[in-house]
């Protein structure tokens, strides 16, 4: 057990720390990891809805829509979620877990969390994933999503827990999907049919348009926990982990795929630097313009690699763009 | 015009002053970046900071902290930069 290491991955950055302590088991702890991230290529948009804010209007989207199921049909793994009565009683069940060799997942305070960027700033959820004890007995774990590896729980004197937690069961006759090629077909089928090109257009441009993206985050505290920001950031690392999925699963004939697929991860990783340049510059046009532009370019390329692949034709409505 | 020392002494102050760095934490042109930053926003308000500080711009393409490895990357950049607007 104290073999356990962080995934190979992490520096791509994950989506968030719930499914980075989920990336993390099914790494250490059941099969086919590289196959998880052709789920996560996609994009989700709401326009304009009475009082939703953008934050909540968009998402990463993907074939881990349904993030449960693909988890168990293409890694074996379940995730069930429990409840304690105490916090006492939690750990008593952590403990229990993690002799018997399950790991769990604990939502913690990452004000709490000394090597977390809120460590006693701002209070924020924070998923961490336990796989076993140290010599002194107390429970140990990783810390994908902060790049961490050998965490413990902070101090139970100043601890601010949830009583629910995540425990995971392993079984591999429950895989059902074990060629990366039909992963890959489905992923590209999901980017075309939900036209999530279109709907990165729509988002860029509803940022364009309105111009208050500034207004709205400028007194939200700490630009990298903002919900924006990490939303945009889990969208970046997607695209990361996707090109992952794609070099690491040993799909034949891909090489194209893989190059073009690197410049939409620029486009992406660049259009996030520069959101953030933004911020900085106090709501600054030219830089909104320049990362909502890198956001297009990318959605061009996504779908030009996506509809290649498939070899279908394109959208109009992006096509004359 | 300002010297490289001048320009490389500001762009130490201004990483001191973002990074909140201990004054006996000793910091030199071939401290490693990612020593003292850790992320990518980090790394953009210090540009931002060294842009306003000597009235250039970095491109888009480059606010990404791989492409600079170490202080002295930075602090060339700067001086093309600054050299390039011929101030």
């Amino acid at each position: 057990m104290l073999g356990w290491n962080l995934p190979p991955n992490f520096e791509n950055g994950f989506t968030d720390c719930y499914n980075a302590s989920i990336y993390t088991t099914v790494f250490n702890y059941a099969k086919q990891y590289p196959y998880l991230f052709g789920c996560h290529f996609g994009f989700h948009y709401d326009p304009i809805d009475g009082q939703r804010k953008l934050e909540n209007r968009f998402q990463a989207g993907g074939l881990a829509d349904d993030r449960d199921d693909m988890l168990c049909r293409i890694t074996g793994l379940r995730t069930m979620e429990q409840e304690a009565q105490s916090i006492e009683e939690l750990l008593d069940r952590a403990h229990s877990q993690v002799r018997e060799g399950h790991p769990v997942t604990i939502k913690v305070d990452a004000y709490d969390c000394p090597w977390n960027i809120a460590y006693q700033k701002t209070h924020f959820e924070h998923y961490l994933c336990f796989l076993g004890k140290d010599e002194e007995g107390d429970l140990w774990g990783h810390d994908a999503f902060c790049g961490v590896n050998r965490v413990k729980l902070p101090d139970l004197d100043h601890l601010h827990i949830s009583k629910q937690y995540l425990t995971y069961r392993y079984n591999p006759d429950d895989i059902t999907i074990r060629n990366p090629l039909l992963i890959l077909r489905e992923a590209m089928h999901y980017y075309i049919q939900k036209k999530c090109a279109n709907a990165i257009f729509d988002f860029a441009q509803e940022l364009l348009d309105n111009r208050t993206l500034y207004e709205e985050l400028k007194d939200s505290g700490v630009l990298c926990i903002n919900a924006f920001f990490i939303k945009l950031k889990g969208i970046v690392s997607n695209r990361l982990n996707f090109r992952y999925f794609l070099m690491e699963s040993s799909l034949p004939d891909t090489s194209h795929l893989v190059s073009s697929f690197q410049a939409a991860c620029i486009c992406w990783y660049e259009a996030y630097r520069v959101f953030n340049k933004y911020m900085f510059r106090k709501g600054n046009v030219m830089c909104l313009s320049a990362a909502c532009n890198k956001m297009k370019e990318a959605a061009l390329i996504e779908e030009r690699c996506a509809a290649d692949y498939l070899q279908v034709k394109r959208s109009p409505k992006i096509k004359g763009r | 015009m300002e010297n490289e020392f001048q320009i490389k002494s500001k762009i130490m102050e201004i990483i001191r002053l973002n990074q909140n760095l201990a004054e006996d934490q000793e910091i030199s042109d071939l401290t490693p970046l990612v020593d003292i930053i850790s992320n990518s926003v980090e790394f953009i308000q210090i540009i931002v900071d060294i842009e306003d500080e000597f009235a250039i711009e970095f491109k888009n393409d480059e606010l990404n902290f791989q492409f600079f490895p170490y202080i002295q990357d930075l602090v060339s950049k700067t001086i093309s930069k600054i050299d390039h607007t011929g101030k």
